[in-house]
């Protein structure tokens, strides 16, 4: 009960924070986006660390390492990598946003390709791709908030008021409201970790230099990555994609983040100073080898995080690791609506007046977060199979994001799409037919479908083309 | 911010460029590193997590050499 109460009034608080972001009026979709392109370094690096750290950190990472032991260890370095990438992309994402006034992912695209069809493809696969994602997060709270109480009403009832209160915040203060409960969230998160990595593997087997002394005693094979499911194979091509996906601001909620920053050297700053913040995502993964050493193997893995807690806490200490965990859903969350709405508003459907556009951006905002809690609630499965496509089948948009960042543009659209709809076709049929060679990510068979077909239309295009038109000009 | 000093050649300032790659290579080729990929602990803990928490700490100098090296001596100025 205490950690109910405890845990409510966190939700309430992010909530209030969020609101409390809004500076002033709203007048366009330009001010509620990207903040009039005003943040300083400070506020960007709490939104694009606050858009990394989701529920994912919390119970999955920790649930990998439970079941699969290092294997979980991919999770450390994709999104430093990512960061270095990030480094030399994102300034130049943000010149030519500056330039020409992009909003979101899918103006990237119909402007630099001078192709409103490019973007309106990018959009439709940006909210399909993402809309799993945002379930997940309202899910994985109702998961945080049940296994907390161990009530599953409680669970139902916190990814309601969880919804309703992002939604709220969202919608009155956009960006705005998303970086203000970010400074909680990320400040939350670090004082937790930090407690949680000295308090479980203390409270269960006598510190953390013990978990892994005994387990290389009795399961040394967890301490390495090696044949089987998860392989080497599966490992890099995880770390792959991830960092790719994450380097190419394939994922459409990293734009608002960076669009928003005042200069490029906010973000060359935070991409130098982002990848130590990433270093705390082993605190899950040592907690999951705990976990290994006293848990049964039938225990739920997403819970084993939570499960070690409540045994090692008292109950109002579990509320604030619970406040800490719905956070990281949370404020994501928040981001995810912002970058599904604005596609639409901006890309798809694209009202004449600025008006009609916010209207419309905020009637998605509620469309997606109550369709995204309706299923979470009544079918939490249905939405599974598309969330393994999320990463694998965003990460398509790489090629041609990469291809239009400089002066000359690489690819012309058609190749451009072509190869975007080979790779997410390959990437379906991987998926859904559970075709796997060798562990590899389905997302980098795809990707390397992508380019080789991009390139070849490409080529096709500039050389043999041209050259059936001088034939066939040609008089005879 | 632009340095006071002579400019240095753009071959050396590109140089720096390249040193992100020294910690890119050795945090993908882990799991193939035999002392790296093993049962063995560094320190108390599995040398896999050591190798890559000690690369990932150095992204940071080298993004920091680069902003120094590359953009600050570029003296290039951020439109704001």
């Amino acid at each position: 009960m205490t950690a109910l109460a405890v845990c409510v009034s966190g939700m309430v608080l992010i909530g209030v924070l969020g609101f409390l972001g809004r500076t002033g009026r709203y007048t366009d979709l330009a001010e509620w986006t990207v903040a009039g392109r005003n943040f300083g370094a400070f506020t960007v690096w709490f939104l694009q660390a606050g858009e990394t750290f989701t529920t994912f950190t919390f119970l999955a990472v920790a649930g990998l390492a439970f079941t699969g032991g290092a294997a979980a260890t991919y999770a450390i370095p994709y999104l430093p990598l990512a960061f270095v990438a990030l480094y030399f992309v994102a300034p130049v994402v943000w010149r030519l946003g500056k330039r020409h006034g992009y909003l979101t992912q899918a103006d990237f695209f119909s402007e630099r390709y001078a192709s409103p069809l490019f973007g309106k493809i990018v959009a439709v696969l940006g909210v399909v791709f993402l809309l799993p994602y945002l379930q997940l997060q309202i899910t994985g709270l109702g998961l945080i908030v049940r296994l907390v109480t161990g009530n599953a009403s409680s669970g139902v009832f916190s990814m309601v008021l969880a919804t309703g209160l992002v939604v709220a915040f969202v919608l009155w203060s956009g960006i705005r409201g998303v970086a203000n409960t970010a400074y909680l969230k990320d400040a939350l998160m670090v004082i937790v970790l930090v407690v949680l990595l000295i308090v479980v593997p203390l409270h269960y087997a006598g510190g953390i230099e013990h978990v892994f002394a005994t387990t290389r005693t009795v399961d040394p094979a967890m301490l390495t990555v090696h044949a089987g499911k998860f392989s080497e194979l599966w490992w890099l091509s995880s770390v792959l994609v991830s960092a790719v996906a994450n380097a190419c601001m394939t994922v459409p909620h990293q734009w608002p983040g960076v669009l928003s920053a005042r200069n490029e050297r906010a973000l060359r700053l935070n991409a130098v100073f982002l990848p130590v913040y990433q270093i705390a995502i082993m605190i899950p993964i040592i907690i999951g080898f705990t976990g290994l050493l006293v848990l049964s193997k039938t225990v739920d893995s997403n819970g084993v995080l939570l499960t070690l807690t409540a045994g090692a806490l008292p109950g109002w200490a579990v509320g604030v690791v619970a406040v800490a965990a719905v956070a990281s859903a949370m404020v994501p969350s928040a981001a995810m609506c912002i970058g599904m709405s604005t596609l639409v508003a901006r890309n798809l459907v694209r009202p004449r007046r600025q008006r009609g556009a916010v209207l419309v951006n905020h009637t998605v905002v509620v469309v997606t977060a109550g369709l995204a809690l309706v299923l979470g609630i009544l079918r939490p499965d249905l939405l599974a199979n598309l969330l393994l496509l999320t990463f694998s089948g965003l990460v398509q948009f790489a090629p041609g994001l990469v291809a239009a960042l400089g002066d000359r543009r690489l690819l012309s659209k058609g190749p451009a799409i072509l190869g975007l709809l080979a790779g997410e076709v390959v990437v379906v049929w991987l998926t859904f037919n559970d075709v796997s060679f060798w562990q590899v990510n389905p997302g980098i068979i795809g990707l390397a479908c992508n380019i080789v077909l991009a390139v070849g239309a490409q080529v096709f295009t500039r050389t043999i083309r041209p050259r059936c038109r001088r034939v066939g000009a040609a008089p005879t | 911010m632009p340095t006071n000093g002579p400019r240095p050649p753009r071959r050396r300032r590109r140089a720096f460029l390249l040193l992100p790659i020294v910690p890119v290579l050795a945090l993908v080729s882990a799991v193939w590193l035999p002392f790296v990929n093993s049962d063995r602990l560094w320190l108390g803990l599995p040398a896999l997590f050591v190798w890559t928490a000690v690369w990932v700490l150095l992204l940071t100098p080298t993004l920091v050499a680069v902003e120094w090296g590359f953009y600050r001596r570029r003296g290039a100025e951020d439109p704001r």
